[in-house]
């Protein structure tokens, strides 16, 4: 990314948030390397990736010049001389590392390295590479072709000019960047925590059901109600954030629910198992 | 049926008016009292008294007690339940039975639903006036069981509080904040230009409300304590 014009990236990682950052990226113009080392996951990611950038572009052409951007690759050897790095592989933080170790040594000095991580400490992974100050957080939101926000996260070492470039790329995704200090859940994840934990301490409290509670705040114009919502993300995925964004903090107001957790254990995980806080017919 | 005095509401906020101006349209002789000397007058007449009076915690008891002296046997008392529990008001009026808590966060118009809030010794007949009362009004209702800030005002105020907290900690500007929110979840606003419009000094007595009954957890945010004395004129807009 050598001022507005430089168009070459990287996407390591093609699970659902790396296989849509990359169509993003394609839509817009620009050269992408998805790197997935699993034969099966580059495979589901090159199966879908027509349906996903036709929801995007519509013109045949343009979508096939579009598809042709996207270069799959199975290893970062493959992907060299990059722009911009985005990694978005699971979160696993001995697996970062070890790719912001290896970017730190392979990838051109220039290089921005940026992770789309949404629960590490993207200080912690800066500190993996040679060059942390070219490090930075571009973290979207799921799904990464619909969702205009991206967090774009300062480390404790990332230097101004870094923030910029990663605002700017996120910009000429026609996406909203906010810029946002490094710390637990960033904006999003943490400021919604109380959404979803009132609602469920109102349970455990017994003053109302998961209906009365979503009836109340649709009504207050929230768009689903947060029992619904819960059970649509997922409560153990929505657990998982609670859990990290309360271990980063400790703030009691925090805490995760012993109402989710119970709920969790009993695999009542939303809709995925047809049963959450509402049955879902299968 | 309906004549003169049948709702009285007692406050001089902008909810009070609502409410006024809703009962009458729904068809109800409604009056607004915003003068205590005014109760021995016009609250025996009301077969429904709609406590909004907006002010601090020493003053609500004065209010809440000349208002349970003056109530018609007959009569219900819907009290603001979300700056204090439903069972505190009712004691403050010395109406246990017949004192309902009810829960309208910022205005009426915005709110479809409006939780009704009952204790141990809430008589029904008085929950089910209640529910009638804004069933009139063309709100939905839900009765719920009496807790600090109830559900909507919980929620409400709890975002606005972690979204100051993480302004005060520098993680990102205010506007940027609630940009972030309003693009990333499905809120309808912005927790903080939400908590601006229903007004700071009410998100910090929800808060307070939650913190008396429930410990530290809930203190509001110094950003948040901050605009409510000083940032009226220069938060507007």
């Amino acid at each position: 990314m050598k001022g507005e014009s430089a168009i070459a990236i990287a996407v390591i990682g093609a699970g659902t948030m790396g296989a849509g950052i990359a169509t993003c990226a394609a839509a817009a113009g620009f050269d992408v390397a998805l790197v997935e080392p699993l034969a099966p996951a580059r495979e589901r990611a090159q199966e879908n990736l027509p349906k996903t950038l036709g929801r995007l572009i519509s013109d045949p052409a343009e979508l096939s010049a579009a598809q042709r951007r996207i270069r799959f690759a199975s290893s970062l050897a493959e992907a060299t001389g990059r722009d911009l790095y985005i990694e978005a592989v699971p979160e696993d933080l001995a697996l970062k590392r070890a790719i912001f170790e290896e970017l730190g040594r392979t990838a051109s000095p220039n290089a921005l390295l940026a992770t789309n991580t949404s629960s590490l400490s993207v200080t912690d992974l800066a500190r993996a590479t040679a060059r942390p100050a070219n490090v930075v957080g571009i973290h979207f939101f799921n799904p990464p072709t619909v969702m205009k926000l991206v967090e774009v996260v300062r480390a404790a070492q990332t230097s101004d000019e870094s923030v910029r470039r990663a605002a700017g790329f996120v910009e000429r995704l026609g996406k909203t960047p906010i810029v946002v200090r490094d710390t637990p859940g960033f904006v999003v994840n943490r400021v919604a925590r109380p959404y979803y934990l009132e609602a469920l301490r109102a349970i455990e409290a017994g003053v109302a059901d998961a209906e009365s509670v979503d009836a109340v705040l649709e009504g207050l114009g929230f768009k689903m109600g947060p029992c619904r919502l819960m059970d649509l993300i997922g409560l153990d995925v929505n657990l998982a954030t609670t859990r990290s964004v309360y271990e980063a903090t400790g703030l009691e107001r925090l805490r995760p629910s012993p109402l989710q957790e119970r709920m969790v254990a009993e695999r009542r995980l939303g809709r995925k198992t047809s049963r959450g806080f509402y049955e879902y017919g299968t | 049926m309906a004549r003169k005095g049948d709702v009285a509401v007692c406050g001089r906020g902008a909810l009070a008016r609502e409410l006024v101006e809703a009962s009458q349209r729904a068809g109800y002789a409604a009056v607004m009292v915003d003068d205590v000397g005014r109760f021995r007058r016009e609250i025996p007449r009301a077969a429904i008294v709609v406590e909004a009076w907006d002010s601090d915690e020493y003053h609500r008891r004065e209010v809440l007690d000349a208002l349970g002296h003056a109530l018609r046997r007959d009569a219900i008392l819907l009290a603001d339940a979300l700056p204090a529990t439903a069972r505190e008001c009712a004691s403050w009026a010395g109406q246990p039975g017949r004192c309902v808590g009810y829960g309208v966060v910022g205005r009426l118009a915005e709110q479809k639903v409006v939780e009704i809030a009952r204790f141990s010794q809430t008589i029904e007949a008085a929950v089910e006036k209640a529910r009638a009362f804004f069933g009139k009004l063309g709100v939905e209702t839900r009765v719920i069981g009496d807790r600090p800030g109830l559900i909507s005002g919980r929620t409400i105020a709890a975002l606005a509080n972690e979204a100051a907290w993480a302004v005060t900690n520098g993680v990102a500007l205010p506007e940027d904040v609630d940009r972030a929110m309003e693009l990333g979840t499905n809120y309808p606003r912005g927790p903080l230009a939400w908590a601006r419009a229903i007004g700071i000094e009410r998100i910090v007595a929800i808060l307070e409300n939650i913190r008396r009954h429930e410990g530290e957890a809930y203190a509001p945010a110094p950003l948040l304590l901050d605009l409510a004395t000083h940032g009226k004129e220069t938060m507007i807009g």
